[in-house]
């Protein structure tokens, strides 16, 4: 069975429609041939049983037939006598040939042989009567004349005994075929039945195995389309017809549609990351520029405004005066300028020179300002606006600690492990710690809620563009001690690792 | 499903060879049922109402099976009853292989046997021989040592009986010399004694005649013979019969012939002396070696002898097989 199973799977679907009703057929054909050939050999039996008698009884007329003939010659020696005696002696010789001619223990059979041979012997005492008629030889002619009369007289006792006795054994024969052809009918209708049944179970079990792998495929179909394709297992190919073509292409388009979920999957999520990132760096330079403008007021005024006083006060030969206001112009200019670029470590270190300058003349020098500088690193690429925000906050904190000592700030510029690393310290009162652990987890600040003054360009918004900048790769150090000031160091990338544009 | 199938399958198999088997079972019965021989003879008797005829026949077609032949007795199976005469003309018009014949003395027998002889088809005749006819061979009874033995059982009896005991011998019409010469026996036999013995012919030919004719015969008598000798089976049935009709058992003794069941379980009551049978078997087969040797080597002994068996109550018992059975053991006296 497994065999047969084995060797369906291999065959096509055309094939196998094929082969299941060519076998539905040919086992109908079959068992339909094999009865009607029966049924048709019983009924040429039963038809047959009767032809003893009917032989018989031709027999028995011939030669009533023949001796009329044998009579009527003898009597008159008329040749339509002879030629009767001749024909039907001929066809008497032809019958007899049909009946036994041994012996036998069957008594019909043997009543055939008696007969054959009375009729025999009949024949030929008649033929010599004839040969004794044509030599006028009357006491010959008579005396085989009535050797015939008595063989006839014995001959058609004989055949109507025979035919007494074969009619009624025909008769049993003939009753217990008739019965035994209902018995075969019912039989045959019974096999018929059984044959029509068996077919129709072929009919399935052999159609089943185009079916079944239909039903199991259009369930699967079924089970991507209720929209949860990544958990459809795939199905076992058991047969290698069209339809198991079709699996195993359904199969394929199956991993295909997992492998594709995956990719687009991973490509929202990825277009997510992006998004979300394009929309913090919009909206952190957004927040700076806005945080800038307000400061500003108006940076293109104050600047032209500010040049203004600087040629002025050259003019009127206040030196100090005007290198004041021509570093307000600078830091202006560059704010201008620079906004939302990239730009190079040294135009930032000269910025802060210019913020400190002005900061010095603000507080009257007491911010003591020191560069250590190792020069190769000066054209590091860095976003604009980064060392500024973090001297605005030394200033910032170390102002409030003027009372006692002046402010004094480090800008280092230096290579640690084949990074650049630009480092701020200060003198200041130091950071709480609970928001350097926020600025560094980039936790939002508790401070963006504090009063005007403070609402400068933060660390935050530092580390933040610092993160988007450079992927993140950007490492951001916060030191701070209570009065013992705040360094922060910024450990910058190599310049061919990525960065954005 | 799969096995439902294969179980359909295997039914319809069944089905179909049950309904060829069907088909074919009466291609091998009936006339189609048969067994040829080599050899076709023909048995033909006196009587055949004649129970000694019957098992003779019956015990020469046994035999004759065994032997490659054929015996068929004449008439059986036909519309119309046959003569003797007429049943040997048609057996010498069908030419058979041989012809066992029941014999007479009749002319008309001898010229049937003679012209059979012609014809090329050897005659054996069987318990009555048929005189100066070219039979090949006479397989008959030892009629003269029965016919003292007959004699013998009467001085017996009469000693029982009375000094003047009278006794009668029921002689078929046929009577040959056979039955001659077993009465001559009888009377050298009884001669000595004194014994009267008296002897009657039943005509017994035409069917059914026998209970009348002994009827008629007994009837003549004023007191019935004390002894009453009958030599066939049908005039020991009738006279058996007619004794019980006039109440007469006991006064008069039956010595029969043949041993069919009634003449038996007469014999165990006493009702009848004793009987006198034909060891048919024997009979039979002399008969169809005599046949078949004489067609196969061209002659054969002329004659050939058997013995009665003779039954009374001391050993009636060990005849007695079975009230239905016909045969008796094959144990000659």
């Amino acid at each position: 069975m497994r065999r047969i199973r084995q060797l369906l799977s291999r065959v096509k679907i055309r094939q196998k429609l094929i082969i299941v009703f060519l076998a539905t057929s040919i086992i109908a054909l079959g068992v339909n041939l094999f009865v009607y050939i029966n049924l048709n050999t019983m009924l040429e039996r039963i038809d047959a049983v009767y032809s003893t008698n009917i032989n018989l009884n031709k027999l028995s007329d011939d030669i009533k037939n023949v001796h009329a003939g044998l009579t009527g010659y003898l009597e008159t020696k008329g040749t339509d006598d002879l030629e009767l005696y001749y024909r039907y002696s001929q066809e008497i010789t032809e019958e007899i040939e049909d009946l036994n001619d041994q012996p036998t223990d069957n008594a019909l059979k043997l009543g055939e042989l008696n007969v054959r041979s009375l009729s025999k012997n009949y024949l030929e005492t008649a033929e010599k009567a004839i040969r004794g008629k044509r030599a006028r030889n009357v006491e010959l002619y008579t005396r085989f004349y009535n050797e015939c009369c008595e063989s006839f007289d014995y001959l058609n006792t004989y055949i109507y005994s025979l035919n007494n006795e074969t009619f009624r054994t025909n008769s049993e024969s003939f009753n217990t075929m008739i019965d035994s052809l209902h018995y075969s009918q019912i039989l045959c209708l019974s096999i018929f039945i059984i044959v029509s049944l068996m077919n129709v179970l072929l009919i399935v079990l052999l159609t089943s195995t185009i079916t079944r792998p239909l039903t199991k495929l259009s369930e699967k179909a079924k089970e991507i389309s209720s929209g949860n394709p990544e958990n459809v297992e795939l199905l076992m190919i058991d047969s290698n017809d069209e339809i198991g073509h079709v699996t195993r292409a359904f199969n394929r388009m199956l991993v295909s549609i997992k492998e594709y979920i995956g990719r687009i999957r991973e490509q929202m999520v990825t277009e997510s990351a992006m998004k979300e990132k394009s929309l913090l760096m919009e909206n952190h330079m957004k927040d700076a520029q806005l945080k800038y403008l307000r400061a500003q007021i108006n940076p293109h005024f104050l600047f032209n405004t500010l040049n203004a006083a600087a040629q002025l006060a050259m003019m009127e030969d206040a030196k100090r005066t005007g290198d004041y206001i021509q570093n307000m112009a600078d830091f202006f200019r560059y704010n201008v300028k620079k906004d939302n670029e990239k730009v190079r470590i040294a135009e930032e270190i000269e910025l802060v020179d210019s913020y400190i300058y002005i900061m010095n003349v603000r507080f009257s020098g007491e911010i003591s300002f020191r560069k250590e500088i190792d020069e190769s690193l000066l054209d590091v690429i860095v976003p604009s606006m980064i060392l500024q925000p973090i001297i605005e906050n030394s200033v910032k904190y170390g102002i409030n600690n003027l009372d006692e000592r002046s402010i004094e700030i480090v800008l280092s510029l230096y290579k640690k492990d084949g990074v650049a690393c630009v480092e701020i310290r200060d003198n200041g009162k130091g950071m709480d710690q609970k928001i350097i652990d926020q600025l560094l987890s980039r936790q939002p600040l508790e401070y963006s809620k504090k009063p005007d003054d403070e609402k400068s360009v933060g660390l935050a918004n530092v580390i933040s563009r610092l993160d988007i900048f450079f992927y993140g790769k950007a490492k951001f150090e916060i030191k701070s001690a209570e009065n013992q000031g705040t360094s922060v160091i910024i450990y910058i990338p190599r310049r061919d690792e990525p960065c954005i544009e | 499903m799969t096995f439902i199938t294969v179980a359909l399958l295997i039914l319809t198999v069944v089905g179909l060879v049950i309904f060829w088997s069907q088909t074919q079972r009466y291609k091998a019965s009936g006339i189609e049922d048969y067994q040829t021989y080599s050899r076709h003879y023909v048995f033909i008797g006196n009587d055949s109402d004649s129970r000694v005829s019957e098992r003779l026949y019956q015990q020469l077609r046994e035999y004759g099976l065994q032997n490659d032949c054929y015996v068929e007795r004449a008439g059986d199976n036909l519309a119309a009853e046959y003569s003797k005469q007429e049943q040997m003309d048609i057996a010498i018009r069908s030419e058979v292989s041989g012809i066992i014949l029941e014999g007479d003395n009749s002319e008309e027998t001898v010229r049937l046997v003679n012209k059979a002889s012609e014809s090329g088809i050897p005659v054996v005749t069987v318990m009555a021989d048929v005189p100066d006819s070219k039979r090949v061979s006479f397989v008959g009874m030892n009629n003269y040592s029965a016919g003292i033995k007959y004699g013998k059982l009467i001085v017996s009896i009469s000693e029982r009986v009375d000094e003047k005991c009278k006794a009668l011998v029921l002689m078929n019409a046929e009577g040959n010399s056979n039955e001659n010469t077993l009465y001559v026996a009888i009377q050298e036999t009884l001669k000595p004694t004194g014994i009267q013995i008296e002897s009657a012919v039943i005509d017994s030919a035409s069917p059914l005649s026998a209970e009348e004719k002994i009827a008629d015969v007994l009837d003549t008598y004023e007191s019935l013979p004390d002894i009453i000798v009958c030599l066939s089976d049908i005039n020991t049935r009738c006279a058996y019969q007619y004794i019980v009709n006039k109440n007469a058992v006991g006064n008069t003794t039956i010595i029969g012939f043949y041993d069919s069941p009634s003449v038996l379980r007469a014999i165990d009551r006493g009702s009848l002396e004793a009987t006198f049978s034909v060891d048919t078997a024997k009979v039979a087969v002399c008969c169809v070696d005599a046949l078949n040797e004489y067609i196969d080597k061209g002659n054969v002994s002329e004659y050939f002898s058997t013995d009665y068996i003779f039954m009374d109550k001391k050993n009636v018992k060990q005849y007695l097989v079975d009230e239905s059975g016909e045969g008796t053991k094959n144990e000659t006296n």
